[in-house]
């Protein structure tokens, strides 16, 4: 086990309540967990284990209630309201064309934050924090291309097993968002 | 934002206050310079204005503006001590003046900002400078007045005692004499008196007879009455009049003291008051901004507390005591909470409900219900209260389009009278900044093109001068602006004609136009009558933007035009846009609303009424047809399987938007509801027919349509069929 755990994480993931609540910034709790870059968080999405980079981890919630958007892309959910704030909601394993798998229970809403504003990412299960020494970091494989190669940013190893770290702004290009011709779909 | 771009813009937006008083009270001086004169109260406004704008220039190190401020500051001087007329041409450069202030303040980057010289203002400044040392004449003796008093005159006091002598009044000094503990309001109570017959020329402390509680004081006024009335009018004991007359001085008169140095030392220092008058007659105008404030920040003022310490606030550069200025972005983070807090509210109705179906709480439930009524009532005072802050005049609008009036009815040699009323009516900061460019188009569409040269005019049976009249009025819940010329009309023929020439439509569409479709065409883009652009309009770019900029603020624009009569421009808009009024609708099993504002009515149509024309569905409502948009499949939505509803019947919502109407095919009205509108994310910002998000209650999200943009789909759909729509051009 060379993933170094974080007991604080740990029991807050145990409780399956949200991970970080306000007054956990208030205590400057976050910050200290951000001057450390090589944190990861790890979770799994139709079987993959994938991984972000804690610092663009803003909170995790359980899934919430989205609102459908018409002439968007499949991959969003809809918009959602986190405490008043909205935000689009991402169905990770479509963003990442893999098989959908039924979500359960343990299914989980990442909020991460890009071009300061919140996204939600809905992923499968989260697992864990874990810590990667950069010598345990490869660059994604030069043979790994096609359309899923843009969103990793780098494979990381933690105890031997294979962490996909993923790029948030290939995932987020507000380009993607909007369908294209929208108005000429669903005619009859 | 860094503390120096918060010192920039603070510096910016309190400058270009100062300017839009300045420029106010010039319009109100040059109306006065062609009626019974100037009144020196607000030639001492207009200049107080720009010595403050001096001290504010010299305290942030604008060197350009303060520059010009001095030499302003000089006419203005000539100005007030009478060593120069308030002539057209000195009026012509003291707005010159004014524009080169709105260029110094642009912003870098934007049209005229950066570099702006301000030697040719500066340059014609200074030949009035000239001017003024040659009409200098000699002047006549004063010395009756005594010596005592005219020593210690200003040079502008004395100005204005010449001016008095010269106008025929008569010289009267009156001595009053106040208990210490209310000085102020008795001073203030008298001079208010006075004012009703005449000139107050100066305050001079007498040092005679005072005694520890009471201070004296001799004023010198200037007035067409007699002592008697004046004796009556002032009917006080305390206070005695003298008349003062060129035969000898006033025998009676005690003698008042040699000099200042003698008065006591609670009395107010005797220059200030006199100069200050102006602004006292006129409070209601400080709260004003000016227009379009690139900074976004919105005065608030409260009450002004009284007439006094409005002069004092006006007059010193600290300022503006009861005034703060707040950045438009902070309020609207506050309006955020607000709308959240009614949801929490909501929320805990629920919870009240819950606690109901416990039978022994029944005093707690009832006690929560209490409260929770409570907190509605001041919720809503509190969201009121928000929304008020943001609203300002109209007028700020109506000041800058009376100076462009006055310039292109120079530039052009067109005599223009422009009417004013309604400009006290309110609207959100926001609007009424994102107005002016179309009511500045329109004015000059009304000069250029609506309003005839004079000959003409004359000839039609007309007055020579022009007549545009800008009105604002509120109508429920929205404002109407309306802008109407005198001038010639449209020929409807005419539009059409050109409209076919520039190919916005064919000419088969022309001929089945009616007269009110054809006028509409002006808002195409690219549409201008004129063949080469005169510099004023006519580069066929004026009303399409100001159908954009209008419907951009949910607004609506009608036009109606009487050929050979004129032209009346209408404007609707909501009053504000960070709150709307919406309609809730369904369509599909999705909940979708509507803004109220650009809703025109709600029908319910039965299937066989539609027709199609090429395919595309329409009703005739009222003689109109009115192309008809299904909003589940322009969305792509899939059509509920379950039918609870009469299939042959449909609910029709009429949404227009600036000219166009479109009825959207709904399958439920909900209802309608106030929502505070959430902006979308970059991400999804850009989905066509999607404006925002908003909550309705129990945390549901809902989407807001964008109904411009549905209009134009549906127009475009549509308009080979048809329309005289915008669809051609695109």
């Amino acid at each position: 086990m060379s993933g170094e755990r974080e007991d604080l994480w740990q029991a807050l993931l145990r409780s399956g309540e949200a991970v970080v609540t306000d007054e956990d910034y208030e205590h400057g709790y976050k910050r200290e967990v951000r001057q450390d870059l090589q944190q990861y968080v790890t979770f799994r999405v139709s079987g993959e284990v994938y991984g972000l980079a804690i610092h663009e981890i803003e909170e995790i919630s359980k899934v919430f209630q989205t609102t459908h958007v018409p002439r968007t892309a499949d991959f969003l959910l809809g918009i959602g309201n986190v405490r008043g704030r909205i935000m689009p909601v991402i169905d990770l394993s479509r963003r990442l064309r893999l098989r959908p798998v039924e979500r359960g229970r343990a299914a989980r809403v990442l909020i991460v934050h890009y071009n300061e504003e919140p996204y939600g990412l809905v992923v499968d299960e989260v697992m864990d924090v874990i810590r990667i020494p950069p010598e345990a970091m490869e660059d994604k494989p030069g043979g790994l291309t096609g359309a899923r190669a843009e969103y990793i940013r780098a494979l990381g190893r933690n105890d031997g097993e294979l962490v996909i770290i993923l790029q948030l702004p290939a995932l987020l290009d507000a380009k993607d968002f909007v369908k294209l011709a929208a108005t000429e779909e669903g005619r009859p | 934002m860094t503390a120096i771009d918060q010192n920039a813009a603070e510096f910016i937006a309190e400058a270009q206050e100062i300017i839009e008083t300045f420029s106010r009270t010039l319009l109100e001086l040059e109306a006065q310079a062609r009626g019974s004169g100037p009144e020196p109260d607000l030639i001492n406004a207009a200049f107080r204005a720009i010595h403050s704008l001096k001290g504010l220039a010299g305290l942030f190190g604008a060197a350009a503006i303060g520059g010009l401020a001095h030499s302003l500051e000089n006419t203005l001087d000539s100005l007030r001590l009478g060593k120069l007329d308030l002539s057209r041409p000195v009026l012509d450069v003291l707005f010159e003046a004014i524009e080169v202030f709105g260029r110094l303040l642009a912003p870098q980057g934007e049209e005229g900002g950066g570099e702006v010289d301000t030697e040719p203002v500066l340059l014609r400044l200074r030949q009035l400078g000239e001017r003024e040392a040659e009409s200098a004449g000699p002047q006549d003796s004063l010395e009756w007045v005594g010596e005592n008093i005219l020593s210690v005159l200003t040079e502008y006091e004395e100005h204005r005692l010449r001016e008095n002598i010269k106008a025929g009044r008569n010289l009267f000094r009156v001595h009053a004499k106040f208990d210490i503990m209310q000085i102020d309001v008795g001073l203030e109570q008298l001079k208010e008196k006075m004012k009703g017959y005449g000139e107050v020329i100066t305050y001079l402390p007498s040092a005679d007879g005072s005694s520890d509680d009471a201070i004296e004081l001799d004023i010198l006024l200037g007035s067409k009455g007699s002592l008697g009335e004046i004796n009556a009018a002032l009917a006080n004991p305390d206070v005695t009049v003298h008349r003062l007359t060129p035969a000898g001085e006033a025998p009676s008169a005690p003698a008042p003291a040699a000099g200042r140095p003698a008065a006591p030392p609670a009395a107010p220092k005797p220059a200030p008051p006199v100069m200050s008058e102006g602004t006292s007659r006129r409070p209601e105008q400080q709260p004003r901004t000016a227009g379009s404030t690139p900074s976004r920040t919105v005065v608030i003022s409260t009450e002004e507390p009284d007439a006094a310490s409005a002069v004092s606030s006006e007059a010193s550069l600290r300022s503006l005591s009861q005034t703060v200025r707040v950045d438009l972005r902070r309020l609207d983070v506050l309006m955020n909470l607000v709308g959240e807090l009614g949801l929490v509210q909501a929320n805990l109705g629920g919870v009240l409900d819950g606690l109901r179906q416990l039978d022994h709480s029944a005093d707690v439930s009832r006690e929560l219900q209490v409260q929770i009524r409570d907190m509605h009532r001041k919720l809503a005072l509190l969201q009121q209260g928000i929304l008020d802050v943001r609203m300002v005049p109209i007028g700020q609008v109506f000041d800058k389009l009376a100076r462009v009036v006055r310039k292109l009815s120079r530039d052009l040699d067109k005599e223009i009278r422009l009417i004013i009323s309604g400009a006290e009516t309110v609207l959100d900061k926001l609007i009424v900044e994102e107005l002016s460019d179309p009511l500045m188009h329109m004015i000059r569409n009304c000069i250029d093109h609506g309003i005839e040269p004079a000959p003409e005019r004359v000839a039609l049976g007309k007055l020579p001068g022009g007549r545009i009249e800008l009105r604002a009025f509120q109508k429920g819940n929205r404002v109407v602006i309306e802008v109407e010329d005198d001038g010639r009309g449209m020929d409807w023929t005419r539009i059409r004609d050109v409209a076919v020439r520039r190919n916005l439509i064919s000419g088969d569409d022309a001929a089945s136009l009616t007269p009110g479709e054809a006028v509409n065409l002006i808002f195409q883009p690219g549409f201008s009558t004129r063949d080469a652009a005169t510099e004023l309009s006519g580069r066929g770019v004026g009303m399409d933007i100001v159908k954009t900029n209008i419907a951009r603020l949910s607004g609506m624009i009608d036009v109606t035009t009487d050929l050979g009569r004129g032209t009346t421009f209408s404007i609707t808009l909501p009053v504000t846009l960070a709150i709307i009024q919406a309609l809730v609708i369904q369509s599909a099993g999705h909940t979708f609303c509507i803004p109220l504002n650009s809703v025109l009515e709600s029908i319910m149509v039965e299937t066989r009424e539609i027709g199609t024309i090429e395919g595309h569905e329409v009703i005739t409502l009222r003689g109109r047809t009115l192309p008809l948009l299904q909003l589940s499949r322009l969305f792509g939505l899939k059509p509920l399987n379950k039918n609870y509803r009469d299939p042959n019947r449909l609910y029709v919502v009429v949404v227009g938007l600036a000219q166009h109407r479109v009825g959207l095919v709904v399958d439920e009205l909900l209802g309608q509801q106030d929502v505070v509108i959430k902006p979308l994310g970059s991400a999804v910002r850009n989905v066509p027919g999607i404006a925002g998000a908003t909550e309705l209650g129990a945390n549901r999200t809902v989407l807001l349509l964008d109904v411009g943009r549905l209009v134009d789909e549906g127009v475009r759909q549509s308009d080979a069929a048809f329309t005289i729509g915008g669809g051609h051009v695109r």
